[in-house]
């Protein structure tokens, strides 16, 4: 009994390795990888030639596409009002679509949350893509920044890449940076030719910070964790507003309507 | 579910080999007690790695920390060696402990549900610990199904307790150990997995 309990679990288990195996799990359906969040290469800014990234050269704005899905999807409201009128008129349900209309443009977003003060970056070994020195200054002349603790060599920060490119597409125009700070987990991931070449074959523009130590990684997530990847947005009062682990799909849709959100209250 | 196969679909990936590969080379060391030392392993790393998510484990793995660690894990090893049993208290310590300390090492690479799970540790305790447990036994498959194939199929139990085969798991006993003490032990993964995949 024992033996064929066990024979099941190892068959279960193999089965479970192998359908991970032919599926290629490195782009989940949750994960910020997915298609429907791609930004078309074509779309995206041209690097500079020397790698530094003039704020000049970046694309207006584009309309934010996650709001205008977002307003596609029916509310409860609107099935609400549809349940509740199964005999109106034509002109009732245009009246009770327009209270709905009415009530969801004057009901104002929920207020996003102070989180803290934010760190700053020190020791570092240098940038890249940008002639910026300190976060500082990549702050000051910007209304939002967005800080996120990435290595190239792992999986999970390169499935956010995707989703960090397209709002770096619509919103750099508008006062938002990004800064990818460098961490390596692994010996290799720390030579910096490996990350320039990476970088590049990856796709990533934005400023990059060398935190080859992780003396950052560590310092901006205290009480010994450490996560890749890891993604904060700093609002121009240097207030963390945002903060959150992993590269679910999910958590980079709310990184861009926080950040969308935190545009409009600048 | 997804958890689960999240699990399993990280267990190619450096950040989880650094766990994996002790747990599955205390599970060739310990003869006696595979099934055992490998479900307390999940267990020990589960509840460490949740444990310093939810802020209640914050020791930094840095100064008298590091001999300590290191000692801990050539000790697990050779506890798991000479555990008498499945039951025996030398198999169940040494299954947690070496657990608890790969939890305490592990600087995961995050995806989707695992990340849902970190945010909300000190949100939803209960759940998100199940949910860590599921997690790392996906992540640990290997060294459970290594544990559970002499109970599948007996005759594999004689090619596991050769000595060469436990002397493998041995060895990587105590390289684990002397690359902690060293601070080299997450480099070393990481050179064979660049080795290996050819990043």
């Amino acid at each position: 009994m024992v033996r064929y309990l066990a024979l099941g679990v190892l068959v279960a288990g193999l089965a479970a390795i192998v359908w991970t195996v032919v599926r290629g799990d490195d782009e989940g359906p949750d994960s910020a990888a997915d298609p429907s969040t791609a930004v078309d290469p074509a779309d995206a800014p041209a690097p500079a030639a020397n790698t530094t990234v003039e704020a000049t050269d970046a694309p207006e704005a584009a309309a934010p596409e996650a709001a205008d899905a977002v307003d596609e999807v029916p509310g409860p409201a609107d099935s609400a009002a549809e349940a509740t009128l199964p005999d109106a008129t034509a002109a009732d349900v245009a009246a009770a679509d327009a209270e709905v209309t009415v009530a969801e443009t004057t009901v104002p977003p929920e207020p996003i949350e102070v989180l803290g003060e934010a760190d700053t970056l020190t020791n570092l070994d240098g940038w890249l893509n940008t002639d910026a020195t300190s976060l500082e200054e990549i702050r000051a002349a910007n209304k939002l920044t967005v800080v996120q603790f990435w290595t190239f060599g792992c999986r999970n920060c390169k499935n956010t890449l995707d989703a960090l490119s397209r709002l770096y597409t619509d919103f750099r125009g508008r006062g938002v940076e990004i800064v990818g700070v460098h961490s390596p987990e692994f010996s290799y991931e720390a030579d910096v030719n490996n990350i320039i070449e990476a970088s590049a074959d990856l796709g990533v523009i934005w400023p990059i910070a060398l935190d080859t130590d992780k003396r950052n990684f560590h310092r901006w997530q205290p009480g010994n964790i450490g996560y890749w990847p890891r993604v904060y947005v700093i609002d121009g009062d240097n207030q963390i507003r945002f903060d959150r682990t992993g590269d679910g799909r999910a958590t980079y849709e709310k990184l861009y309507e926080t950040v969308e959100q935190l545009l409009v209250e600048a | 579910m997804t958890t689960f196969l999240e699990g399993v679909g990280a267990i190619g990936v450096a950040c989880t080999l650094v766990m994996l590969v002790p747990a599955v080379a205390l599970v060739l060391v310990a003869r006696k007690a595979r099934l055992t030392v490998a479900l307390l392993y999940v267990m020990g790393a589960a509840l460490l790695t949740w444990a310093r998510a939810a802020g209640h484990w914050d020791v930094e793995l840095s100064g008298g920390a590091v001999p300590l660690a290191a000692a801990l894990a050539a000790g697990v090893f050779v506890i798991a060696y000479f555990a008498k049993g499945p039951l025996s208290l030398s198999a169940t310590g040494a299954g947690a402990v070496a657990g608890a300390l790969a939890g305490w090492l592990w600087r995961p690479c995050v995806g989707p549900e695992l990340g849902e799970i970190l945010n909300n540790t000190d949100t939803e305790a209960a759940r998100t610990l199940g949910l860590m447990l599921v997690y790392m036994a996906g992540a640990l498959l290997p060294a459970l199904l290594l544990a559970v194939l002499p109970h599948a199929l007996p005759a594999t139990k004689r090619f596991l307790d050769r000595l060469p085969v436990v002397a493998v798991g041995g060895v990587v006993g105590a390289a684990y150990a002397i690359t902690l003490a060293t601070g080299h032990y997450d480099d070393l993964v990481g050179e064979l997995y660049r080795i290996a995949t050819n990043a």
